[in-house]
């Protein structure tokens, strides 16, 4: 019976995907942004030659640029946010230059398949430790954290699926930084499709200066490290 | 002749020794069950008589082992009386009805014992005015022991609390109410916490080996006395919660206390309020007004006797809440009893004592703002941060019996326009305040998740899913209707502070 059942699944899971991994899903995707499929690292390395040229070759980040570290970002938090700048939910806003810039480059994968390729292969590759570069007060921005973070983005900053919410840690300072000033000035979480996006204005908008908000990101920082 | 009287004393001292360690111990459990005390002049029967509860005009209801209480309150009107025999009874007991009383009848040492099996959250809800519950064992509940929900005039006393998750005995949100002789452990927030009450004694209550022995929060008028509690993280606590609805914390009599030993680990919920205590902790006063603090004996608490702080010191944002004043006001220390506090204190007061050339932590510790304290003889303890203080003019508050009032007070409106907020006032806002984590997530944060999606609300609080693994469980609340789930729903996502 099992057995049957297990069959019927990988049937389903092929016809939907079209997908060529061996392994069975425990649930049918209903929703291409909730549930991103196996993609394949191989192919998804020769995509990613067109993120390298900001994001760079082992997708640790290049501030130069001001594209953030990929590598210690959850895969499922990658593909949603790709496709958000896929479909202009994300990076629509012509004033949020940066986004603008990147949901052009996210148009240049074909479509969902192609970019659960991408994801694959970003996360073949290692995590990496990030340079400090904003100050804060740890302990304040602990507190901070506890009673407007935490509920959604876990213990220690680091991600909850379940709550929809990336991780938080691995993320260059100055990018969370910045992606927090966007919440606030309205450049991101204002498409009517970004449903998480905005979630995180009012929230943003709880940091109410820039040392709450710098303290917050010390603290998000300061989890990263290895504890005592 | 004298010798033979020696002897006889003798012996009778260790008869009476024997019997009562078969009173304490003889029971196959190691945690006594508490045995009723009256040491205390006004602690006579009739002394509750201004709650009104208990009061019985109707009939008795019997309960026996392997029925269900619940079925009995379904059946029962206001002004009976239900007893329950000793058995295990595994339910969750919710009274919406007015002047119920539940009493268990102990047999020869044998408890009717509720018992949560770790599956369910809460062991007595009451929603109704003039409820008493007494005489019942309650274990093994993920939540609450007894959780009161905007009921007025409530009596709870001599029950025996282990182990029932977040709070033990919870008034929240009552009018004029007694909680005495009642021993409570295990508990992992606070084991007695007064939210939100006015007019409230606490007395002659045991509680060791929670994370808060007895917390008075956003309350006025309390009386804590005749109490013992040892081995908590902290003992007696007085606290001005921010972004709770009610906004103060003030006139509450802490007199009369055993605080000895409070030195267990903190094993709070990582981020919740009380997470935050340091162990150690005999008494803390946060942000409240009006302290009082008499004849206590406050000894053997590592951190420190006692802790007066206010926000900045303690930590605790409140700039979300500015109607809530962050300092503890008009602290008054009569007389007390303090020694061996302060053995092993946090880095913070170490600090201080480097400053104050002291190789030992404080029996009083007084940091941040705060106006018009004052001590009796500081002479005696060992004190930072008390130059400020000035001497009491009041010299005992002899003239305080009680804080409950002569007669039982009106029921909170229940208008359905008020429903929304009522529930979230005496349900919701015990885990949930507006800006700060108290237990669950704050209501802020709800409202970004729910924005417009009132609905939402109303079909996960009936069943809710565990996502954080860092916070407790939340309980299921089916069993308020649709309509009123509805109402705190959009009264949850209507408020601003």
């Amino acid at each position: 019976m099992a057995g049957r059942y297990c069959f019927f699944y990988l049937v389903l899971v092929l016809v939907f995907w079209g997908c060529s991994s061996k392994e069975s899903h425990k649930d049918i995707p209903q929703q291409a942004v909730a549930q991103p499929p196996q993609g394949d690292p191989q192919v998804g390395m020769a995509l990613y030659a067109t993120c390298k040229a900001c994001h760079g070759d082992a997708a640790q980040g290049n501030k130069k640029f001001k594209a953030p570290a990929l590598v210690n970002t959850d895969g499922w938090y990658l593909y949603r946010q790709l496709i958000n700048f896929h479909n202009g939910v994300r990076g629509g806003l012509p004033a949020d230059t940066l986004g603008f810039q990147m949901a052009a480059m996210a148009k240049t994968l074909k479509d969902s398949v192609a970019v659960t390729h991408v994801v694959a292969y970003i996360k073949t590759l290692p995590q990496v430790v990030l340079p400090p570069i904003i100050d804060g007060e740890i302990k304040k921005g602990e507190r901070a954290y506890q009673s407007v973070c935490g509920a959604c983005h876990g213990p220690g900053a680091r991600g909850n699926e379940k709550m929809n919410a990336p991780r938080l840690n691995g993320l260059d300072d100055w990018y969370l930084k910045s992606q927090i000033a966007k919440f606030k000035n309205g450049t991101r979480g204002a498409h009517p499709a970004d449903t998480y996006g905005a979630q995180m204005v009012p929230m943003a908008a709880l940091l109410v200066d820039d040392r709450a908000v710098n303290d917050v990101i010390a603290y998000i920082r300061s989890t990263t490290q290895p504890q005592e | 002749m004298k010798t033979a009287k020696r002897v006889l004393l003798v012996v009778a001292i260790f008869a009476i020794g024997i019997y009562c360690g078969k009173l304490f111990f003889g029971r196959g459990s190691d945690i006594p069950a508490p045995v009723p005390t009256y040491f205390s002049e006004s602690a006579q029967p009739g002394d509750s008589v201004g709650v009104g509860a208990g009061t019985v005009t109707g009939k008795i209801i019997e309960v026996k082992n392997g029925s269900s209480i619940q079925e009995a309150v379904g059946k029962a009107n206001p002004g009976d009386l239900i007893r329950i025999y000793p058995g295990v009874y595994h339910e969750t007991v919710y009274i919406d009805k007015d002047n119920i009383s539940l009493q268990g009848v102990i047999v020869n040492g044998e408890w009717p014992t509720l018992d949560g099996e770790k599956k369910q959250n809460d062991a007595i809800l009451y929603s109704g005015n003039g409820v008493l519950v007494e005489n019942l064992k309650i274990t093994n509940y993920k939540g609450n022991g007894i959780m009161g929900q905007a009921g007025n005039n409530y009596v709870i006393r001599n029950n025996w609390i282990v182990d029932t998750g977040v709070y033990g005995i919870f008034p929240q949100f009552g009018k004029n109410g007694l909680v005495e002789r009642n021993i409570l452990t295990g508990i992992e927030d606070a084991a007695i916490y007064i939210g939100m009450c006015d007019n409230v004694d606490v007395r002659f209550n045991e509680v060791y080996g929670n994370v808060a022995g007895i917390e008075i929060e956003n309350s006025r008028h309390a009386l804590v006395e005749y109490n013992y509690a040892h081995d908590n993280t902290g003992g007696i606590l007085a606290f001005l919660t921010p972004g709770l609805p009610i906004k103060t914390c003030y006139d509450v009599i802490i007199r009369n206390n055993y605080v000895y030993h409070n030195n267990t680990k903190n094993f709070g919920a990582v981020g919740s309020t009380v997470s935050h205590i340091p162990k150690g902790t005999g008494m803390l006063i946060m942000a409240a007004d009006d302290i009082t603090i008499e004849n206590n004996i406050v000894t053997g608490n590592d951190n420190a006797g006692i802790t007066i702080t206010d926000y900045g010191y303690a930590g605790v944002d409140h700039a979300s809440d500015p109607e809530s004043e962050p300092n503890s006001d008009r602290i008054t220390l009569l007389d007390n009893f303090m020694s061996n506090n302060g053995a092993d204190p946090v880095a913070d007061v170490k600090t201080i004592m480097m400053t104050k050339l002291s190789k030992l932590g404080p029996d009083i510790i007084a940091v941040g703002g705060g106006v018009g304290s004052c001590v009796i003889n500081p002479g005696r303890y060992r004190t930072f941060g008390l130059d400020a203080y000035a001497n009491c003019q009041a010299r005992d508050t002899r003239s305080v019996k009680t804080y409950l009032l002569n007669k039982p007070v009106t029921p909170r409106i229940t208008a359905s326009m008020e429903k929304g907020r009522m529930t979230y006032y005496g349900v919701c806002s015990g885990c949930h305040a507006y800006s700060t984590r108290l237990v669950g997530p704050p209501v802020n944060t709800i409202q970004a998740m729910y924005k417009n999606n009132a609905q939402g609300i109303v079909d996960f609080i009936a069943h809710p899913v565990h996502k954080r693994d860092d916070y407790p469980e939340m309980p299921p609340q089916n069993y308020l209707t649709t309509e009123t789930r509805k109402a705190v729903a959009e009264y949850m996502l209507s408020i601003t502070k």
